[in-house]
């Protein structure tokens, strides 16, 4: 009785250290996470104008205002086309990228991945600039087209700038996607693509039977990631384009930002930003259900 | 003993002088624009005030970065950082920091009347800075709006500087090849809020003899004013004489013949294209605008705004606008180092002012057209009505999504349900 007694308070001591340990995220976490996120919908369902003392309830009408606006749907539609480019060029860039790195003797492995993952940590302000000039009408990509007699408007002609804005982010994600494409193939058993030559598999079967579905739990996460990035895109577009040319490149967080900070719709912008939480988590669990796989290692 | 009650008087007195203030120092936050020579500027102002007023001091900085000044300020307020004096507010953004009450209006301290006299300033004042009887914003600069032309090129073709809509059209079709990157014309497409005020506004401005494009009641841009201008953007782009593509300094470096520009780019332009040659002219109008008449412009114009609700730094913000103001020297030291003129109605006529402008003929220029230079049209929408305006009428036009007529329509439906919210 009494060793069960000194056995619980010897658990109990190691809890309290354990939460002890854990108390700076916890607190980090309720803090800067927490406390927002509800203050937050506490203001989606008031009018406020975010420097005024001056708050009232208007309970359903921010919600209601933010699905009646076309530029809702203006937003939906562009987050879609980013993500749908920004998907596919990352996944392959960064799938390629990782293959290549495979090749590479695992001592100089280390080098590329840094070398690679630079333009991850990158400010996205100072790149987004550099961009802007690279693809301005006399800047050195439009000076090469000229050369065969091309000009584009990367930035101005409203049917390819969102594509022009997921290129510049696919160039930051290739490295970080490189890396979790990277430690996929190194979970591959490498017993399987042994297997597979001697029954007379070629690069391409192998590539198609064993490396893409043993991915599958990889392809899915860079496809939850690349899905939350396409509807929280903001700093590219603030930079680069402000929304335009004729809305095509506006965001779910740049109408927030400007609702918020230049019209001071504080009500509006959280409102927006609850009902922007929702439909990125509806597009995540949809492509989770459609794609996941659970099956992968039953015989 | 006596020296015990040396101490303790020393003491006492030390405490009550404390506690009326006269040994305590008040120091006020002060921002201005994040700009290079307004930063300089500043930078000096501020270092001869304190050291001249050990117990009034001021510590500045310039405006954090940001998108805007206005996005910048409001965050600030919104989250108790804001300044207790600033620079770099318009008309328009007075007004929504009056509405929510964070200004301070200057009629109420003593000497108001006697400052605006002496920075002879006080028609400018109050004719277009007032707000419902007080005085919120002390003006310190006015920016006169004109194209610049390229000289060179324009002397090449043998033409006049245009000066209508027509003389334009006409220069496109001698000039202007897309192909090999020469176009007539720079209008600004970007999407930003204040772009706006740089061609529809000032177009506006100029067309109508200097009609407000809109006032605190209503809409009143969408007439023949309005038309002939969106019509004459809706020729350049379909025809190609304006540029799409965004550019570095097109004008500077010939890819444009001209352009919308701020006494700003002098020194700019001066710096860094020492060679570029050009004409400076005031807004175009329409062909059948009398000859006879003079042109109006828009005036990016900015001035000084008190924030803080504390008496005692609100004394200080005071007297330091009182000692900045009151002194032709500043504003002789501004108009040197920032190539802006400041607000002030004499600047024509004072010698002070023709010596600088003698040996800078493209500001004398700008300074021609300071009589007719309009400030922003007072709305506390402003931000939200040009952000409407850009989507509804000036985006259609340029990309041919709608006709001149009906963007016009639209946009005074939209900007007028803004306005009666």
């Amino acid at each position: 009785m009494e060793s069960n007694l000194a056995e619980r308070r010897n658990v109990s001591a190691k809890n309290l250290i354990g939460y002890l340990f854990c108390s700076p995220y916890l607190i980090f976490t309720l803090v800067l996470w927490l406390y927002p996120f509800l203050w937050g919908i506490v203001i989606s369902f008031k009018k406020w104008n975010l420097i005024s003392p001056r708050q009232s309830w208007v309970w359903l009408k921010n919600y209601l205002d933010v699905l009646k606006d076309p530029m809702l749907w203006v937003m939906v539609r562009n987050s879609i086309y980013f993500m749908v480019v920004f998907t596919t060029l990352t996944t392959i860039t960064s799938l390629g990228l990782a293959l290549l790195i495979k090749q590479v003797p695992k001592k100089y492995t280390g080098f590329f991945v840094t070398g690679f993952l630079l333009s991850y940590v990158s400010s996205g302000v100072a790149y987004s600039m550099v961009f802007n000039l690279l693809f301005a009408g006399d800047g050195l990509v439009n000076n090469l087209l000229k050369t065969i007699g091309l000009k584009v408007g990367w930035f101005t002609n409203p049917k390819i700038a969102m594509a022009s804005i997921a290129m510049i982010v696919c160039w930051k994600f290739t490295g970080y996607y490189g890396l979790f494409f990277l430690a996929g193939l190194n979970n591959i058993d490498p017993t399987l693509y042994e297997a597979a030559v001697i029954d007379g598999a070629n690069a391409w079967q192998r590539f198609k039977k064993i490396t893409v579905p043993l991915l599958n739990p990889t392809f899915i996460m860079i496809i939850v990631f690349a899905t939350i990035t396409s509807f929280n895109l903001f700093t590219e577009p603030y930079m680069i384009t402000n929304g335009g040319p004729m809305n095509a490149t506006r965001t779910m967080m740049l109408e927030i930002y400007h609702r918020v900070f230049a019209l001071l719709q504080a009500g509006y912008g959280s409102a927006l930003a609850i009902v922007s939480a929702i439909i990125t988590f509806g597009f995540v669990w949809t492509f989770r259900k459609l794609f996941e796989r659970d099956d992968l290692y039953d015989v | 003993m006596k020296r015990i009650l040396f101490v303790l008087m020393v003491s006492v007195l030390v405490i009550a002088m404390a506690g009326t203030g006269l040994m305590a120092s008040t120091t006020i936050e002060f921002w201005t624009a994040p700009n290079p020579f307004q930063e300089a500027f500043w930078s000096e102002v501020v270092k001869e005030w304190n050291s001249t007023h050990p117990d009034q001091q001021i510590k500045w900085q310039v405006i954090p970065a940001g998108h805007s000044s206005e996005e910048v300020i409001l965050t600030a307020l919104a989250t108790g950082t804001g300044p207790d004096l600033s620079t770099n507010i318009f008309t328009g953004f007075a007004a929504q920091l009056i509405e929510n009450d964070y200004l301070v209006p200057f009629n109420q301290f003593d000497g108001f009347e006697e400052l605006l006299k002496a920075r002879a300033m006080e028609n400018i004042v109050k004719k277009g800075w007032g707000h419902h009887g007080n005085y919120y914003v002390l003006p310190l600069y006015t920016n006169p709006m004109a194209y610049w032309w390229n000289k060179d090129i324009l002397d090449e073709l043998g033409v006049d500087v245009p000066r209508t809509y027509g003389d334009v059209l006409k220069l496109g079709a001698q000039y202007n090849d897309p192909s090999k990157n020469k176009y007539t014309l720079l209008v600004r497409y970007e999407p930003a809020w204040w772009d706006r005020w740089f061609d529809f506004c000032l177009s506006y401005l100029a067309n109508s003899g200097g009609k407000p494009y809109w006032d605190e009641e209503k809409v009143l841009f969408n007439d023949e004013h309005g038309l002939k201008y969106m019509e004459f953007i809706d020729q350049l782009f379909r025809k190609q004489y304006a540029p799409i593509e965004n550019f570095q300094d097109p004008l500077q470096k010939g890819i444009v013949l001209g352009s919308i520009e701020g006494p700003w780019n002098i020194n700019y332009t001066k710096e860094a294209y020492p060679e570029f040659n050009y004409v400076i002219a005031p807004p175009l109008v329409p062909d059948d605008y009398p000859a006879d008449q003079p042109i109006h412009s828009f005036a990016d114009t900015k001035g000084m705004v008190m924030l803080t609700k504390d008496k005692r730094k609100q004394a200080v913000a005071w007297n330091f606008i009182k000692w900045f103001f009151s002194d032709i020297r500043h504003d002789v030291k501004w108009l040197e180092m920032t190539n802006m003129l400041p607000s002030r109605e004499d600047v024509l006529e004072r010698k002070e002012f023709a010596e600088y402008l003698s040996g800078n003929p493209e500001l004398a220029e700008y300074a021609k057209l300071l009589p007719y230079a309009v400030p922003p049209a007072l709305n506390s929408k402003t931000i939200e009505l040009q952000t409407k305006l850009n989507e509804v009428l000036w985006e259609p036009v340029i990309y041919g999504k709608k006709t001149p007529a009906k963007a016009l329509s639209d946009a005074e439906k939209e900007l007028n349900k803004i306005i009666k919210q």
